[in-house]
């Protein structure tokens, strides 16, 4: 990141091939959908290009990326109106397993539906503390920095994000079963 | 440790975002209040559930536009914005022209003010940082696994390969089906792989994993956290670069 904010441009290729996973897998777990998040995607990789001067160097990339993405993020959401889109489109899964049996596949199936919508219909601040976290593998010390927070507000956020995920999982599992 | 305490450092008991001592009087907590375990287990069970959602696969389309898009930003050309790239808002365009308009000026000035020999030293060294890997799962022991150890290992490498793919070094990942598992040979001859093919060498394999590392070193530690390694070995080859 280094070169290209020194102006090595040359360097955005093997930068953008080694993060597009994770900020297209951030977007989709915030979105629900596929072309909003290819869209931010390539807002988030502008931003970069942008202020990539802003770049110091004395901390983790991953963490000044986040920051650009959650803003791209937070862009979309004020100008589409739209704080808790439930687009859920069908889930790409690369491991599926071909001996698995139909009942299971179903089960497992149902089971992840269940948590997609439980996380969808989140706030979006809560959505976004519970996915950089398990998805992204940040701590509350750098979601803090993501977000321009302290990691205590972090922590405080983060428990009730997932006493609300457990609480619409819970429901959404009750009303399957009734 | 009280009620109200232990509760509200739940999450950070599941996320694994706690220190030492106050753990320590939590699960103390936990193991004599049935009430507060209960809350407990219920985070948890979600905490898993969540992460047992597979990753999302970046789009070939998604792939091309950065590829493009990156690769004429290097080239410096405002007027060389990849036609297919995804920008269907006007304010989008608008800020791509801009953006590119800002390198074409950002490259002039780096390339003057840095000498050529270390503007090359610098490209090579981050450019040169991430290399493919292919890992190739040799199946050994899958076959004479229970169907619930095969679904257990599964989502065990769905967990591991997520957890690449966060870090920005998962590529790709699948498994082969078990059945049809044919060689071809240059003389005509077709053999079917079975079983008894383990003991004369050819080693059935059973998935792969593309990911990208530092260093064949880094590529080999990589493989050395994967799941595989309890049923089989990891076969990992180096790619030639792009």
């Amino acid at each position: 990141m280094e070169s290209v904010r020194d102006g090595d441009l040359k360097c955005l290729t093997p930068l953008c091939r080694r993060h597009a996973a994770a900020l297209y897998n951030y977007f989709m777990h915030l979105t629900g959908n596929r072309d909003t998040s290819q869209d931010l995607v390539q807002d988030t990789l502008l931003r970069l290009l942008r202020y990539r001067a802003g770049y110091k160097g004395n901390g983790p990339f991953r963490v000044w990326l986040f920051r650009l993405a959650r803003s791209a993020a937070n862009t979309h959401f004020r100008k589409s109106n739209r704080e808790l889109p439930l687009d859920l489109e069908e889930l790409d899964e690369p491991l599926e397993d071909p001996s698995e049996g139909p009942v299971e596949a179903l089960h497992r199936r149902q089971s992840a539906g269940r948590v997609r919508q439980a996380l969808g219909s989140l706030s979006v601040g809560h959505r976004e503390v519970l996915v950089l976290r398990r998805f992204q593998e940040l701590d509350y010390r750098e979601i803090a920095q993501v977000c321009g927070t302290t990691p205590a507000a972090v922590r405080v956020r983060f428990h009730r994000a997932l006493k609300a995920l457990a609480k619409a999982y819970r429901e959404l599992t009750e009303r399957t079963v009734t | 440790m009280n009620c109200q305490q232990a509760r509200d450092s739940l999450g950070a008991l599941v996320s694994g975002d706690i220190e030492s001592p106050p753990r320590d009087d939590l699960e103390a907590h936990l193991r004599s209040c049935s009430a507060c375990r209960a809350e407990f287990e219920e985070l948890e069970s979600v905490w898993q559930e969540l992460g047992r959602l597979p990753a999302y696969r970046v789009p070939d389309e998604l792939k091309e536009s950065l590829e493009s898009l990156s690769s004429r930003a290097g080239a410096g050309s405002p007027n060389s914005f990849p036609a297919k790239a995804r920008l269907p808002r006007r304010a989008m365009l608008l800020q791509a022209v801009a953006a590119l308009l800002l390198l074409a000026s950002g490259i002039a000035i780096g390339y003057r003010l840095q000498p050529a020999a270390e503007a090359e030293k610098s490209a090579g060294s981050a450019a040169g940082q991430m290399s493919r890997y292919l890992l190739l799962l040799r199946a050994t022991e899958t076959s004479e696994l229970s169907d619930s150890r095969q679904e257990q290992l599964v989502l065990e490498y769905a967990s591991w390969y997520r957890s690449l793919v966060a870090r920005g070094l998962g590529l790709e990942g699948e498994r082969l089906q078990k059945e049809r598992q044919l060689i071809v040979r240059e003389n005509g001859g077709v053999s079917l792989l079975g079983p008894q093919a383990f003991s004369d060498g050819d080693v059935a394999v059973s998935g792969f994993f593309l990911v990208q590392a530092e260093s064949l070193a880094k590529a080999l530690e990589i493989a050395s956290t994967c799941p595989h390694l309890r049923v089989g070995a990891i076969e990992v080859r180096a790619l030639y670069p792009e």
